[in-house]
């Protein structure tokens, strides 16, 4: 059965709002599946009622639903019965009828259990009711599968195939496993919310594209996803466009309103700014111990893997006895063997509390969780939701969370953030296009795939949701590129990736070598280039830096590793050489890449949170009025409504709220005497990255001296050199709609951030292939870096097309210049405003946190010889030997 | 932003220095003329992108050309200079040599051929097998070291030559010095420099690598014993005076322990 197809473009993705009833899936089982259902459940659930029928009309479905929902069932169960029904029939081919993409290699692995548990229930089902029935396979072929294993897939296919992004990608460049992948009927993307966001989405999106075309027909696809905002959205990026353009239709099942959130805010201590340090820790492990002994089995949630370490050694030696047996990590950097036994123990509930990262945010079945603990603020309602959904298995159950906040900027979003949750004030998914470094791994592969006319791969590139809007003149471009038309021509063929013949607009492979290139370098989770710290004087290896950390090191910086206060010395290569200082403050503050950004959304929200309660505050309500509406409005308690009240009392006493509409700007004078100016911008921390690095340059480029910033989720500093001063006013008016990215295109030359992006981007583009040849690369490798790269690629072409998806990635997904831009047109029409406070003793309260502990970069000017000259000036000064 | 002020302190287009009878010129681009008649210049790296193509890295051609443009540069400005001296690593690759490596060899010995009446390439430690790519070029010396009657002498600097000094002048190469700064906001600075210093009764002149591309090494901030070069490693460099190479204008700064004592 084939469903309506509408045909305005608008009406392809829409919301199904009536289920199916029972009876109505009932009569589309087969009788064995059927008993099993029934055998195993009460009923059909939420996302099976909408999911099963549309599935089985062989219409494209995208559904959203909480863990515990039955979802990965709702997908399935549809193709187990028409395999069954196949296999009754003895009509079983040896073919692959599904393919299912999961992001996670360890998900893969759990789904193939809960695939071949149902279907050897059934078989053994059919054994008692002496049903005969055809063998249904089911196989995995993920980065780890061993290439006998790989042959024993193309002898004997399986019916059901489950893979990886990459996996899948480069399979469709194998002649013969691809010819079995085109045949299937049914694609299923499980986490789509989580492959959308990043550049893997892009792989998968276009090789979905290129399988279609393949088939010369359509397949079926099924998008898995978990609470994210706008469904529209992502349905579109996996269905994508049709050769009129048009979106492929999709229908949207969307009942992941259906689980209730109870989320809590909780601060260990009752000060959360003059406790110290050391019993704020113990504090917050005694509230941890706490949490744990009441309930079954916990999760908790840090922002970053070193956070999770963190806790779980502290958790196991603080309380040895109780813990040290029942508490594990388990993160991305974790080996594959330990992430699965932790799951294993979980599961078996051997475990009292599990500590992670991001890693089991995404749905791997761990077992029955009573309680989702984060500490410090997720920076999204999504992943807030997301994450406290991990807990309460069934559909049914109240997933509980509690979010532990560790300081005062922390506890208002936390609080601001908890009453969004409520109200499901989701923020909206960012979906990366025009990925251009993505683009050239998959021309490399389409042409090790067949030989193309070029206009023909275009049509197809331009199917996928990444792709639609991409130009054909960026599209040569790129074909140049890998036809290695940046080097002479002599060398070419070590250059070149792929055969481009621009007059006939033919495309092939290039050379036998490029194959074994292509398998080895095809992905794109960027692999950090790592710098090894090494004491001066025993010269005993300590820990392990980003290559661009190090190089931002000058010797007697200070910065932490592994929980110890370093001085560096000097580099030699890739070496850094230290010594360890007792009792010494850090002066550079450590690498932020892993940093989770504040969203424009709750952003916004925090900056409506501020105008309340500046509107409180300046109605000279009492106190105990305005806690009392806090705790009614926010359901807080009162020692939370009162550290709120505390906070704004003192930022308003002191100086000025800031609200979402009001942008406070203070002016103050830093122990150094250093200007500082201090923009409380809440856009979002990645429209803050791309508005900081603007106003810097404009201020460097006005001045002519070089301008550091330090930021946070909540604003930003521009921090001048002791001989410069400047009016705020008139930087307040340096950025504009106009020129915005201008200014932050020229701020990102020399800083650390572009060089890099640029290594992960060239990297992906094949520009730096990770993996090459048997030659021993560690040695030639050190003697380049990102930057002197960069320099000579921008020399050869100031548009290379790896350079612009560099500039793409950095504006468009690490920052948000598109918020940064409409901030700016808001304060030109008014509707925003710069409230300047000039002279500002010491920073307000609001703005503690980013002077003392915000992340920073610097912004050079232009002219780098005149840093030279002026520290050779100042040189001379302290030198008594001036006016010579 | 530096004031104009009068003095030494300002960059000048050329540093002049006299060593014994030796007059000595140290030029922006990188390069020291010795006499009026000689052009010393160090580490030139040829082919250095060849060989990050074979580790699978795409490094624009650019070694080869630089070295052009800087040499005519340098002859635009200066007349009379009749000998090119090579104070070690002409190219980079030290294991093999590579197809590309041996055509730019060929191709900057011809552009120099045409420009200098005699090439002298003392040998780097990473000059293996030139020897067999420069028998083709006739009018070209390839030596371990490089005299100059009784006035100077040019070595690479990779080995210990001080116990058999008997020049007033040593110049040398290898060790790429950078000048590494970092201001009040953290900018970070480098460029390339000369080091002036003295070993008895010889001056010794450390060369910058001649090609711009190399970063060089923060010799500031490098302990005396970390130096690449044995020679600098056994006299130390506190002592050697610091001339840094602003694209057109040579800044005199102090000596390298002076600048170490300011900042730290």
């Amino acid at each position: 059965m084939v469903s309506e197809k509408e045909k305005s473009p608008q009406c392809n993705i829409i919301r199904i709002e009536k289920s199916y009833s029972r009876e109505e899936i009932e009569s589309i089982l087969d009788p064995m599946v059927k008993e099993w259902f029934f055998s195993r459940f009460k009923d059909f659930s939420p996302p099976q009622r909408y999911a099963i029928m549309e599935i089985h009309k062989q219409n494209n479905v995208l559904v959203s639903s909480p863990t515990g929902s039955g979802k990965t069932l709702a997908a399935f169960l549809s193709i187990i019965n028409e395999l069954v029904i196949l296999a009754r029939n003895k009509m079983l081919e040896d073919k692959i009828y599904c393919i299912y993409i999961s992001p996670l290699r360890a998900l893969s692995n759990d789904v193939e259990r809960n695939l071949h548990n149902p279907l050897s229930e059934i078989y053994e089902l059919a054994r008692k009711r002496g049903v005969k029935l055809q063998e249904i396979r089911v196989a995995k072929r993920t980065g780890d599968t061993t290439s006998s294993e790989k042959a024993r897939q193309l002898r004997k296919p399986p019916h059901i195939l489950i893979t990886t992004p990459e996996s899948f990608t480069i399979a469709l460049s194998s002649p013969k496993f691809s010819q079995l992948m085109a045949q299937t009927r049914y694609i299923i993307v499980d986490e789509v919310h989580s492959i959308a966001e990043n550049k893997r989405g892009s792989l998968l999106s276009l090789a979905l594209e290129r399988l279609e075309a393949k088939a010369g027909r359509s397949f079926v696809r099924i998008g898995l996803s978990a609470t994210i905002h706008p469904l529209e959205e992502v349905a579109k990026f996996l269905v994508g466009y049709d050769d009129d353009g048009n979106t492929r239709p999709c229908k949207i099942i969307d009942v992941s309103f259906e689980k209730n959130i109870d989320a809590e805010v909780l601060s260990p201590v009752k000060d959360l700014i003059y406790t110290p340090t050391e019993v704020m820790h113990n504090k917050l492990y005694e509230l941890l111990d706490k949490l744990i002994e009441s309930h079954r089995t916990i999760l908790i949630f840090t922002n970053t893997r070193s956070g999770t370490e963190r806790v779980v050694h502290h958790l196991k030696t603080k309380f040895k006895d109780k813990y040290a047996e029942v508490v594990e990590a388990h993160h991305s950097s974790l080996s594959r063997e330990i992430r699965l036994d932790v799951e294993r123990k979980l599961k078996e509930g051997k475990l009292k509390c599990v500590v992670s990262s991001t890693s089991l945010e995404l749905g791997i079945d761990i077992g029955h969780i009573d309680l989702v603990v984060i500490i410090g603020s997720p920076k999204s309602v999504t992943r807030a939701i997301q994450r406290i959904g991990r807990s309460g298995h069934r559909l049914e159950d109240v997933a509980k969370g509690k979010i532990i906040v560790l300081d005062r900027d922390d506890l208002v979003e936390c609080v601001v953030m908890a009453k969004n949750i409520r109200e499901r004030k989701l923020d909206r998914i960012h979906i990366p296009k025009n990925t251009i470094d993505v683009l050239c791994q998959h021309l490399v592969g389409m042409s090790i795939e067949r030989r193309w006319d070029a206009r023909e791969a275009f049509r197809i590139i331009k199917g996928s949701y990444t792709f639609h809007e991409l130009s054909w003149e960026d599209y040569i471009k790129v074909l140049r590129y890998l036809n290695g038309e940046y080097a002479e021509l002599e060398e070419r063929n070590v250059y070149a990736k792929l055969w481009f013949d621009e007059k006939t607009q033919e495309l092939g492979r290039r050379g036998k070598m490029i194959r074994p290139i292509y398998y080895l370098n095809v992905g794109t989770i960027p692999e950090e280039s790592y710098a090894k710290i090494y004491s001066a004087d025993k010269k005993t290896f300590i820990g392990m830096v980003e290559e661009e950390f190090l190089e931002r090191l000058t010797k007697g910086d200070r910065f932490v590793l592994g929980g110890r206060v370093y001085e560096f010395l000097y580099s030699r290569g890739n070496k850094g050489y230290v010594k360890l200082v007792e009792d010494a403050k850090p002066t550079v503050p450590s690498w932020f890449s892993e940093q989770l950004p504040l969203s424009y959304e709750l952003a916004q929200e925090i900056g409506k949170f501020r105008f309340e309660m500046r509107c409180l505050l300046e109605s000279n309500a009492d106190k105990n009025y305005i806690i009392r509406h806090l705790m009614e409005k926010y359901q807080v308690n009162r020692t939370t409504a009162e550290a709120i009240y505390h906070y704004f009392k003192e930022q308003y006493d002191y100086l000025f709220v800031p609200t979402h509409a009001e942008i406070l700007v203070e002016n103050y004078m830093d122990e150094l005497g250093r200007q500082n100016i201090i923009f409380h911008t809440l856009v979002g921390r990645r429209a803050n990255e791309a508005l900081s690095r603007a106003y810097a340059y404009a201020l460097s480029r006005y001045k002519r001296c070089n301008v550091r910033i330090m930021l946070n989720d909540n604003g930003f500093v521009l921090v001048l050199p002791r001989s410069v001063r400047v009016d705020v006013h008139l930087v307040t008016q340096l950025v504009t709609s106009e020129n915005l990215e201008e200014m932050l295109r020229n701020a990102l030359d020399g800083t650390e951030m572009l060089k890099r992006r640029f290594r992960h981007v060239a990297t992906r583009g094949f520009l730096i292939l990770r993996r090459y040849g048997k030659r021993e690369k560690s040695v030639a490798r050190q003697q380049i870096n990102a930057e002197m790269l960069l320099r000579l690629i921008k020399r050869i072409d100031p548009n290379f097309p790896l350079l612009k998806e560099t500039y793409r990635e950095i504006m468009e997904d690490a920052m948000d210049i598109h918020t940064a831009r409409q901030f700016l047109k808001d304060i030109e029409s008014g509707k925003k405003r710069f409230v300047i406070k000039d002279s500002v003793e010491l920073p307000s309260p609001f703005a503690l946190n980013l002077v003392v502990l915000g992340s920073t970069d610097a912004v050079l000017m232009e002219d780098r010889r005149e840093l030279i000259k002026l520290f050779h000036h100042q040189l001379m000064k302290r030198l008594g030997v001036e006016g010579v | 932003m530096a004031k104009k002020s009068k003095g030494g302190n300002e960059p000048r287009p050329f540093v002049k220095i006299n060593a014994e009878s030796n007059e000595i010129i140290l030029l922006p681009e990188g390069g020291v003329v010795v006499n009026k008649r000689n052009l010393i210049i160090a580490d030139v790296h040829l082919g250095f992108e060849g060989v990050m193509a074979s580790s699978g890295i795409f490094m624009p051609r650019v070694m080869l050309e630089d070295a052009k443009e800087l040499l005519n540069k340098i002859l635009r400005k200066w007349k009379g200079i009749e000998t090119l001296i090579i104070a070690g690593d002409l190219k980079h690759e030290f294991s093999e040599m590579h197809r590309f490596e041996w055509r730019d060899v060929h191709a900057f010995m011809e552009f120099v051929l045409e420009r200098f009446e005699r090439v002298v390439v003392v040998r780097g430690n990473h000059d293996n097998y030139l020897k067999i790519a420069l028998k083709r070029h006739n009018r070209v010396m390839f030596e371990e070291a490089c005299y100059d009657g009784s006035s100077f002498m040019v070595i690479h600097g990779d080995k210990d030559v001080l116990g058999a000094l008997s020049k007033p002048l040593l110049l040398m190469g290898h060790e790429h010095p950078a000048l590494v700064i970092k201001d009040d906001v953290g900018a970070v600075a480098r460029t390339r420099c000369f080091l002036v210093g003295k070993y008895k009764n010889t001056t010794i002149i450390v060369l910058p690598a001649f090609s711009p591309i190399f970063m060089g090494t923060d010799i500031i901030s490098m302990p005396d014993n970390e130096l690449l070069s044995p020679i600098l490693r056994r006299i130390g460099i506190d002592h050697f005076k610091l001339y840094a190479c602003l694209e057109d204008e040579i800044l005199e700064f102090p000596t390298v322990g002076e600048i170490r004592r300011a900042l730290w």
